[in-house]
């Protein structure tokens, strides 16, 4: 026969003993001990007839049914009239009891406005914020990307033979890439660029990329209507070709199939519609709204970028092994002058920049931080209500209500809260995500399948969120109910009753947590501010601010000379020189941060070559007018003049550091073996030509319009496609937002239908290129101020209740001779605790969690003392002035009233 | 099982009825004293259908010892010191005998009312 071990029998006979625990005191003296031992015997019958499992089936019964008894038990039918109530009770289906909760829930709340305002308005924003950073972090890092296989999908290098990289294969090693089956499945090109359109829409400048002919079948994505390019579309002759986005077809094209075939004006050659692609097809970004075919062997039209799909079963780093083999076998049998080497990048375009998962989670993080917050906030107000609500609980009690019951009641009335907090904060979401979507950066959009937006997994995410937080919020009076005993909260004055010290314990704890939590929030938005301030505080090398910057797409058509071109410029920026305000114009090819092309160079000088390596050198066109006009200082040499020869070029402190040299004037230079020699007649400061945080457009030369194109190759009017050359118009005022629409007047007077392409402040493009870094200081200084606020508020709650509580112990103090000094020195010293413990707490906390910040700042240490003490003052600052309207009551406080009044 | 015993009266049948847990205690104990345990055994030989376990037999018998229809009773020597022994009171005897003849009257309504046929009970119908 066999036996059930004895362990078994021992555990199941525990597990028993401490069922009956459960039961009430008195039970268990009664019949605890007769109990575990009629258990025994039958444990012991069983034991000799079932092996372990049929034990523990026959045994799991009785401890159900022990647990069923002691819960009865533990609520005894006291008197008829309350046996009848629980028979009642018990007769209910449980939904039905369940929606009577619910309704009874609903009608408290209704009877405390205010209560409800304030919670709604505190969760309800922290759940906004929650909900709108989740459809963040959802669309950029949870949803699957809009390509196929996006997790082969890289982009690759070109190196050059002592390794250094740059983007985009030429022609023949891209041919030869291609043949690679083994590694590469497709190995495609594009270029992003703003393309002019005019004719039969209102001209205007829009974003578009060339991509080549297989582009969009190796990223799995079919046109919505029409078809995608093909590789004749990219043969000399062919007539061209244009797909647009599903939002261009829609604006423009009227959203009508028929559209395909019809002709659009691009770059002033008109180009047949032949697909609309759909909204999903963000490529290379959001913005693109145009593609035009591009042949990714010719060469022609400036660099692009290299990107391709790895064979099945391929990672980058396998890849980049068969790679290095290859090159290294090419190099052998064909060498040539670029070397054959590519490098893949090592993450493949399925996984956002580093940098931007990392931002996004931090915000995400940060927007917990201030749920948490919220919660502690909300938790800490409905303590008191449920203080306030003892006597009720109290009588509810003895009249043989159960615990369970009344912590059901306010477990419903807390999810009743998170409800209406999680519906209006799913609300603010919804409206409020489109300013933030604005507010983002471009590469937040970039892997996103879907817009950004409050959709059904949001709004999942939102509602579970609201129903937590609601409930857990109303934990700690839901645990005091569970605590409390009846009879002392009905015998003790209601008064004194409320304020147990477990209960001012508590209130305690949560308001140290949440300024805790603040200071967290409040230090990571500190160090945010200092690295934002720094890169602000940036040495431009020129003065964006009070300078207009108006794009102009100059036609070349009709002004095919630069002697005309020029002519008509000068005729411009003379008339807009006559404007009120103005104080002074000039023209360039470009204004910092798209001061220009960046284009490779060899440089060399007539006291020998600067390096191997090629460096980046950004070019801009500009007259004569434009270091005076943007400021532009001039360290050494001096401006360029109306009558320079044209090779006289001036050039950025950086290219004579780059050559080691002390000064660049004087020289000649050249930006590579085949190319024309130069004269510098003038050095500037360093200028942040491509914006700024980079220093890639340290590098500048500037060089007068009529040489421009002769001398700097690169500048190059683009082959075929390019009619409109883009040239800025750049004026110094006081008002330059002011000024937009008599500068387009004074250029359409001239030049009637030139397109505009761009308008506005050049401090505003300026900012531009640190949108990401604005993004994430505004987002976590609103949150860390929300959170201040609500610790302050908590600090002021708790003080407040406080003095109320002890009126009379304060009164009798004075009465006793305590200055009203004293009595201050006590209000405050309770702040200060409060305060220094929730700023060590968040100090601590904030120490740890700062490294993941380390990343994102620019020139800041992540530990930064002047952060932490600085964050550690205002808060302190704050807990003073909150705790001082509590601390004035109590020192007024009149000893005879207060003694009078208990 | 999780009832009120109403409060005492004079007559035992205010107490009634039971419920079929406290009768089959209040039967088991009528045929001489005994502990939890052996309740359990008795009950599980007479009608194995009751299923009752321990918890619901130790709510019961606390509630009988209240209303003082049972009362413990010493136990033998050498006996396991844990082990309580339980006997009816002259109350207790009382109320189960008003419940056998409530239950008495009932049937033979059944059988007036041809619910049941006459005569001794049926011997349930097996192997047909």
């Amino acid at each position: 026969m066999r036996r059930t071990p004895a362990w078994v029998q021992s555990l199941v006979l525990r597990v028993y003993a401490a069922v009956l625990r459960l039961y009430p005191r008195a039970f268990r003296r009664a019949c605890g001990a007769p109990m575990l031992e009629t258990f025994e015997g039958l444990c012991r019958e069983r034991a000799a007839q079932h092996g372990a499992i049929g034990f523990l089936a026959a045994c799991a019964p009785d401890v159900a049914d022990a647990l069923g008894c002691a819960w009865r038990a533990r609520r005894p039918p006291a008197d008829p009239v309350a046996a009848a109530s629980v028979a009642r009770e018990n007769a209910e289906s449980t939904v039905a009891a369940l929606w009577q909760d619910v309704g009874r829930g609903v009608r408290r709340l209704r009877a405390q406005p205010a209560l409800v305002t304030f919670v709604v308005l505190t969760l309800g924003f922290a759940i906004a914020a929650n909900a709108a950073l989740f459809s963040i972090v959802d669309a950029v890092l949870l949803r699957p990307s809009p390509f196929t296989a996006a997790d082969r999908l890289v982009h690759v290098l070109n190196v050059a033979p002592r390794g250094f990289t740059y983007p985009g294969l030429n022609g023949a090693k891209l041919r030869q890439w291609r043949g690679e089956r083994d590694i590469f499945d497709a190995v495609e090109a594009y270029r992003a660029t703003p393309l002019v359109v005019t004719g039969d829409i209102e001209p205007q400048e829009v974003q578009a990329a060339q991509i080549s002919p297989g582009l969009a079948a190796m990223l799995g994505v079919p046109p919505r209507h029409g078809r995608l390019f093909v590789e004749s579309d990219i043969l000399e002759g062919q007539p061209p070709v244009a797909l647009v986005s599903e939002r261009f077809w829609r604006a423009h094209l009227g959203g009508d199939p028929s559209a395909i075939g019809r002709s659009l004006t691009i770059q002033g050659r008109t180009h047949e519609v032949i697909g609309v692609m759909p909204a999903r097809f963000h490529f290379p970004s959001l913005q693109q709204q145009i593609w035009l075919p591009l042949d990714p062997t010719s060469g022609t039209g400036g660099p692009s970028t290299t990107i391709a799909r790895l064979r099945a079963g391929l990672t980058a780093a396998s890849a980049q092994a068969r790679i290095d083999t290859v090159a290294a076998r090419l190099e052998e049998e064909q060498p040539i002058p670029s070397g054959w080497n590519i490098r893949l990048t090592a993450d493949t375009i399925a996984t956002p920049p580093e940098q931007m998962q990392r931002a996004v989670l931090i915000l995400f993080g940060a927007v917990g931080l201030l749920l948490l917050t919220a919660c502690a906030n909300v938790a800490n107000v409905l303590l008191s209500r449920a203080v306030d609500r003892r006597r009720e609980f109290a009588i509810r009690l003895a009249l043989g209500a159960g615990r369970g019951r009344l912590a059901r009641e306010l477990i419903i009335e807390g999810a009743l809260l998170g409800a209406l907090a999680g519906a209006a904060g799913l609300l603010a979401a919804h409206w409020s995500l489109e300013t933030l979507v604005r507010l983002a950066p471009d590469n937040l959009t970039f892997v996103t399948t879907t817009p950004i937006a409050v959709d059904m997994r949001v709004a999942g995410f939102g509602v579970l969120l609201a129903l937590l937080t609601g409930i857990v919020c109303n934990l700690p009076p839901v645990l005091r109910v569970l605590r409390a005993s009846g009879a002392d909260a009905l015998s003790g004055r209601t008064a004194s009753a409320s304020a147990t010290p477990t209960h001012r314990r508590m209130r305690g704890a949560l308001v140290v947590l949440e300024v805790a939590l603040s200071v967290m929030l409040l230090v990571g938005a500190a160090l945010l501010a200092r690295s934002f301030t720094t890169l602000n505080a940036i040495d431009l090398g020129f003065e964006p601010d009070g300078l207009l910057a108006v794009g102009i797409g100059l036609d070349t058509e009709r002004y095919d000379t630069p002697a005309g071109q020029a002519a008509l410029l000068d005729a411009v920026a003379e008339r807009v020189a006559r404007l009120p305000g103005v104080e002074g114009v000039a023209i360039s090819s470009g204004l910092p941060p798209n001061a220009g092309e960046m284009s490779l160079a060899w440089l060399e000088t007539d006291a020998g070559t600067c390096g191997d390596d090629p460096v980046g050198v950004v070019s801009t066109l500009v007259t004569p007018a434009y270091f005076t006009v943007a400021r532009v200082r001039v360290v050494d040499g001096r401006p360029l003049q109306p009558d320079d020869p044209r090779e006289a070029v001036v050039m950025s402190r950086a290219v004579a550091r780059h050559c080691g040299l002390a000064t660049i004037v004087g020289r000649r230079v050249r930006l590579g073996p085949n190319a024309p020699w130069l004269t510098v007649v003038g050095m500037t400061a360093d200028v942040k030509a491509l914006g700024l945080k980079t220093e890639q457009g340290d590098l500048s030369v500037y060089s007068a319009f009529e040489a421009g194109t002769f001398l700097l190759p690169n500048l190059a009017v683009r082959a075929g496609d390019t009619r409109f050359a883009t040239r800025r118009l750049i004026v110094r005022t006081p008002v330059p937002e002011a000024l937009v629409p008599e500068v387009k007047r004074a250029l359409w007077a001239i030049a009637p239908d030139q397109p505009v392409l761009s308008a506005g402040p050049a401090s505003d493009l300026m900012a531009d290129t640190i949108r990401s870094e604005r993004f994430m200081l505004t987002l976590m200084a609103l949150f860390s101020a929300v959170a201040l606020a609500l610790a302050s508020a908590g600090i002021f709650g708790v003080l407040a209740y406080a003095v109320a509580q002890r009126t009379r112990e304060l009164g009798i103090r004075m009465a006793f001779g305590a200055t009203p000094g004293s009595v201050l020195g006590l209000v405050v010293g309770q702040a200060m605790t409060l305060s220094a413990a929730g700023i060590g707490l968040g100090a601590l906390g904030a120490f740890v969690l700062s490294r993941f910040l380390a990343g994102l700042l620019y020139e800041v240490d992540p530990r930064d003392p002047a952060a932490f003490a600085l964050i550690a003052t205002l808060v302190t600052a704050v807990a003073l002035a909150a705790c001082a309207v509590p601390a004035l009551r109590a020192c007024r406080i009149d000893p005879a009233t207060a003694l009078r009044d208990e | 099982v999780n009832r009120a015993i109403p409060p005492a009266t004079a007559d035992p049948r205010g107490y009634l009825p039971l419920t079929p847990a406290e009768f089959h205690v209040l039967l088991a104990l009528a045929g001489g004293e005994r502990h939890g345990y052996a309740i359990l055994q008795d009950i599980e030989q007479r009608s194995p259908e009751l299923r009752l376990r321990t918890g619901t037999l130790y709510t019961v018998l606390k509630r009988m010892l209240d209303a003082d229809w049972i009362r413990d009773s010493p136990a033998p020597k050498g006996d396991d010191p844990r082990r309580r022994y339980y006997r009816l009171t002259s109350l207790g005897n009382a109320v189960v005998k008003a419940e056998a003849r409530r239950l008495e009257s009932l049937v033979a309504l059944a059988r007036a009312r041809r619910v049941l046929a006459r005569g001794p009970a049926l011997t349930p119908e097996k192997g047909r």
